[in-house]
């Protein structure tokens, strides 16, 4: 569209004409938002599911961190594994873990692909009413945002552990495992 | 809507309502100045997605601007007409290429292709493989120099999908999209198959599409690596050659695109082959020994005593390799375009345009009127 008026933006004053173009991006399917689930303040007794993402090494840490759980006395329920690293985890699966637990774990977000997926599974979760725990590398930060504002979530507390995470032997995992466990306690604690 | 005389699409009966958020700028320098800054092009300079042209687009595509055309789940994101249109603009399309536009967006987002992936890690792009009469309605190039550059069906087909990953599909480069090292095909990847050089059935064929339809395949494709024999007039050798151009493959499970030159075409013609024997001669030739691959780490495990004897091909079957006819003709070459690093978690997609969408597809020398949009 051509015209002759004065800019819309009210800066630069009047102009003789401008040219209309249409913004090409998308932003997401803000109208499936979702509220995020308080997680429980205290783990005593509480039912943990870890949903792996299949990621080298995500089980690894994961189960570094099912230790951490249960040394709160926390109960494992499962670690479930996503049959695809790169996809949505099924819905069957989803429902199963909200089902059974008061609080799934997820990840590790650590690849560009996978990241996306986990964060749009944890929410997924939430929308079960079950609050989630997601953990991506310093990396992918940036993508676990986007992709959290793309489904509703923007300020979404992300569990962030450094990357890299798939090259990592066990001593390092550990390390990593504190971390995570550390700001996972610090989300708990301010819960309330 | 009826498509009268020569098949031009027709304008809106009324005024098309369009969704997208409206920028105003002072002109059109300032527009690709904007788009640049905000990481909507692919470094190149676009054309002005006005309101006119968009609905010129969609119109041609005889859809609703908000028909959904197809879902990606990872990103809760959806490809409608509308985006598609803006982006075809700002790639430079004719607006008769809308329909084949929206067979590739319904095949990039059916579930076995992964787009989010693909699109976001690896190190691949979608490679379009366009068949049938379509080809030569909207002037497709299926001969010399066929990856391009040089022709504009070819180049803004391409470039719409790109720019179409990039601000609808979370393909932004080095934000969401992570690969190491992109490709040229990421700028535009669009081929067509031969229809004078194919010895054989069109490709979709044998892809659930009639011989005398029309179909856009797409294919999570690395670079292609060409395979040059111009001395052998007998398949043997130039499978023989194509085959270890395959080997660059992943051995994760994927499949394989090849583009047959019309001479190497020609010569597994003569001597009696169909499509189907040279995927299974190339199934046979395309191989490494298990100790090769342990070598590398691309195989687990120990070393046994008879890996120098056991042999894994690049793909798990004949039927993962795509062969397509393309090319110029005087030259003895062929290209392999190894799959997605995933494997068999993206495969080859084919759908096809119905009868009405290939009757859109005629290129007219000037671009229909359309209703003023606002």
């Amino acid at each position: 569209m051509r015209g002759r008026a004065v800019h819309p933006s009210g800066r630069g004053g009047v102009l003789t004409a401008y040219v209309t173009v249409l913004d090409p991006t998308e932003a997401g399917d803000r109208s499936r938002s979702a509220e995020l689930v308080q997680p429980p303040a205290d783990l005593n007794g509480v039912r943990i599911g870890l949903l792996d993402n299949g990621k080298p090494n995500s089980d690894r840490l994961l189960s570094l961190l099912a230790e951490r759980f249960r040394a709160h006395e926390a109960v494992l329920y499962a670690t479930l594994r996503k049959p695809s690293i790169g996809r949505l985890a099924p819905v069957q699966l989803l429902d199963e873990l909200a089902q059974a637990c008061d609080l799934v774990v997820t990840g590790v977000g650590d690849c560009a692909g996978c990241c996306s997926c986990s964060v749009q599974d944890g929410i997924a979760v939430e929308r079960r009413g079950v609050p989630t725990l997601v953990i991506v590398t310093t990396e992918f930060l940036t993508t676990a945002r986007i992709s959290a504002t793309a489904a509703g979530v923007p300020d979404y507390p992300f569990t962030v552990i450094d990357h890299p995470l798939g090259s990592l032997a066990q001593g390092q995992l550990a390390q990593r495992a504190d971390l995570a466990m550390g700001q996972i306690r610090t989300r708990l604690a301010t819960t309330r | 809507m009826s498509l009268l005389g020569h098949d031009v699409p027709a304008p809106a009966p009324a005024p098309m309502r369009l969704s997208s958020e409206r920028i105003e700028l002072p002109d059109d320098a300032a527009v690709g100045e904007f788009f640049l800054q905000h990481g909507w092009t692919d470094g190149l300079p676009i054309v002005a997605p006005t309101p006119e042209l968009v609905t010129a687009f969609v119109a041609a595509a005889g859809r609703e601007p908000g028909e959904v055309l197809g879902e990606i789940p990872e990103q809760n994101r959806s490809v409608t007409v509308e985006k598609l249109a803006v982006n075809a603009v700002l790639a430079g399309c004719r607006p008769e290429y809308m329909s084949v536009l929206v067979a590739a967006v319904r095949a990039l987002t059916r579930t076995p292709f992964n787009l989010h992936s693909t699109t976001v890690s690896g190190a691949t792009a979608p490679l379009l493989i366009v068949s049938g009469p379509v080809v030569t309605k909207v002037g497709l190039n299926s001969g010399f120099s066929v990856f391009g550059p040089g022709h504009h069906a070819n180049a803004t087909i391409g470039r719409a999908v790109r720019l179409l990953l990039q601000n609808v599909c979370g393909g932004l480069p080095g934000l969401i999209d992570k690969s190491t090292f992109g490709h040229p095909g990421k700028f535009s990847y669009c081929i067509a198959e031969s229809q004078s050089h194919n010895p054989w059935t069109p490709v979709h064929a044998d892809r659930g599409v009639a011989d005398a339809g029309s179909a856009v395949t797409v294919f999570a494709g690395e670079a292609p690596v060409f395979a040059r024999n111009d001395w052998a007039e007998d398949p043997e050798p130039i499978l023989a050659t194509i085959a270890d151009a395959m080997l660059p493959s992943h051995f994760t499970g994927g499949g394989v695109v090849v583009v047959l030159g019309p001479l190497h075409a020609a010569a597994m013609a003569r001597a009696g082959m169909s499509r189907a024997d040279v995927r299974e001669g190339l199934f046979g030739l395309a191989r490494r020994s298990v100790s090769d691959l342990r070598r590398a780490g691309r195989l687990p495990g120990e070393p046994q005593t008879d890996d120098d004897s056991t042999y894994r091909s690049v793909v798990p079957s004949a039927d993962e390799i795509l062969v397509v006819v393309a090319g110029g003709h005087l030259y003895g070459y062929s290209a392999v375009v190894p799959s997605w690093v995933g494997g068999h978690e993206s495969v080859a997609v084919t759908e096809e345009l119905d009868g009405e969408e290939s009757a859109r597809c005629v290129v007219e020398p000037s671009i229909p009127a359309a209703e003023e949009a606002s």
